[in-house]
């Protein structure tokens, strides 16, 4: 019988990811607009280094800051590591610098007089985010939406750190071709490796579509 | 009393402006000057947008800035109106949800009748459900207008109100203009580069050269 479950705990891991760097990203371009000089450059930098890292050094970072003995764990009591939580933290924290810095981009594309033009309207800054620049850039922040979903199920190398490969709990579809082509089943390897192609090509058609809107 | 008096000093780049000027309540004054002369500086100071390196600003007893004592209330809490030249009409906004975005009536219905009345002021309730890019230049031009006056500010500034609209929309704004002039109680700062449309709504007239303020020998 072909176990169906990474198909599960993947679209969990990346849906519940994309939803999380949705609202975070948008929040963090916001914050890192109003910003200048030194600090303006310390969150890009930050925000955006999950990006270049190697994920297994990402995932290092992780399992240090989230493990049993690391400042969260001990804060929490508890550690995520090796649950199905920590497939959807490895997965944010990778995908995460797509979303921000798509919608950085798009929100630095509306005219400022807009903005400008809410304020002197009585606007403040959390409304100016929601009425103004999220619905003006929408094309570019649906298309980094995309993207980074397309990333987070995509995710390897830090989910393999911090979640590993238990079936039907933490095995994700990159972890399962992994496993199948190690272990000489290539048969699964070639079912899984179509669905995240056919997947992740779908993402890419509905991201193009999406940023059409801004032409 | 509802004046706006102004003094100030900023350095923007290189060019320096320095002005300072008052306007009385119902009173519209006219900024005269070339462009690249500071009116639409003044005006964006005014409004916040730009922070001069001293001076005061107050409109009546609500000082919106002042260097010495430390002041300098946010855009949002000055209560100004800017007609900006580009209209900065919301796009993925309707016309009525423009002009209801900045009415700070808690109730929505009454927001929306405030909203219509004025948007039935500039002759325009007809498009309340359309998108800004579906409105010509003048069309827009008087959303802006209805939108700036529904918010209920206590100063209007107009920014070359007519520089970007063709022969036939300046017409169509002019009646609905003027109205809007002898309506308004507060005072009004009218910047523009055309002394003959600065003569047609103005009561006194102020020329800026070279981010300096002269004085016009043409009251009316």
């Amino acid at each position: 019988m072909f176990d169906v479950s990474p198909l599960w705990v993947s679209l969990r891991a990346s849906l519940l990811a994309t939803a999380i760097e949705f609202v975070a990203g948008l929040l963090c371009a916001h914050k890192a607009m109003g910003l200048t000089g030194k600090r303006a450059w310390l969150l890009d930098t930050i925000l955006t280094l999950p990006m270049v890292l190697p994920p297994t050094v990402t995932g290092f970072f992780l399992l240090v800051l989230f493990g049993r003995n690391g400042p969260i764990g001990k804060l929490t009591g508890t550690t995520v590591i090796f649950s199905w939580q920590a497939t959807v933290l490895s997965a944010t924290v990778v995908a995460f610098p797509l979303m921000y810095r798509a919608a950085k981009g798009a929100m630095k594309q509306v005219d400022p007089d807009h903005i400008w033009a809410a304020r002197t309207l009585g606007f403040s800054e959390r409304r100016i985010l929601w009425k103004i620049l999220v619905p003006e850039a929408w094309p570019g922040i649906a298309a980094g939406a995309a993207l980074a979903f397309a990333r987070s199920l995509g995710e390897f190398g830090a989910t393999m750190m911090v979640a590993g490969n238990i079936p039907g709990r933490t095995q994700t579809i990159p972890m399962a071709i992994y496993f199948s082509t190690v272990g000489g089943d290539m048969r699964t390897a070639w079912i899984w490796v179509g669905v995240i192609t056919l997947v992740s090509a779908a993402s890419l058609a509905l991201m193009s579509r999406l940023s059409k809107g801004d032409a | 009393m509802n004046d706006l008096e102004v003094r100030f000093a900023e350095t923007v780049g290189t060019f320096h402006l320095d002005v300072s000027f008052h306007v009385g309540e119902g009173e519209v004054l006219g900024l005269l000057g070339r462009s690249g002369n500071g009116k639409s500086l003044t005006l964006r100071t005014i409004a916040g947008i730009i922070t001069p390196e001293e001076g005061s600003i107050r409109i009546g007893e609500h000082v919106l800035f002042d260097s010495q004592a430390g002041v300098n209330l946010p855009v949002r809490e000055r209560n100004v109106g800017l007609l900006f030249q580009s209209y900065a009409l919301f796009p993925a906004m309707t016309v009525l949800e423009n002009v209801m975005c900045g009415i700070k009536d808690r109730d929505k219905h009454a927001r929306k009748q405030q909203a219509v009345d004025k948007l039935s002021l500039m002759g325009i309730d007809a498009y309340r459900g359309r998108l800004p890019r579906e409105l010509s230049g003048g069309q827009q031009q008087r959303v802006a207008l209805a939108r700036m006056l529904a918010s209920q500010p206590d100063l209007l500034m107009l920014d070359e109100p007519f520089s970007a609209l063709d022969h036939e929309s300046k017409q169509e704004i002019d009646q609905h203009l003027n109205g809007l002039l002898r309506h308004f109680t507060g005072p009004v700062l009218f910047v523009s580069h055309d002394p003959e449309e600065v003569r047609r709504y103005c009561t006194r007239t102020l020329s800026i050269v070279e981010g300096r303020v002269h004085q016009e020998n043409s009251e009316r």
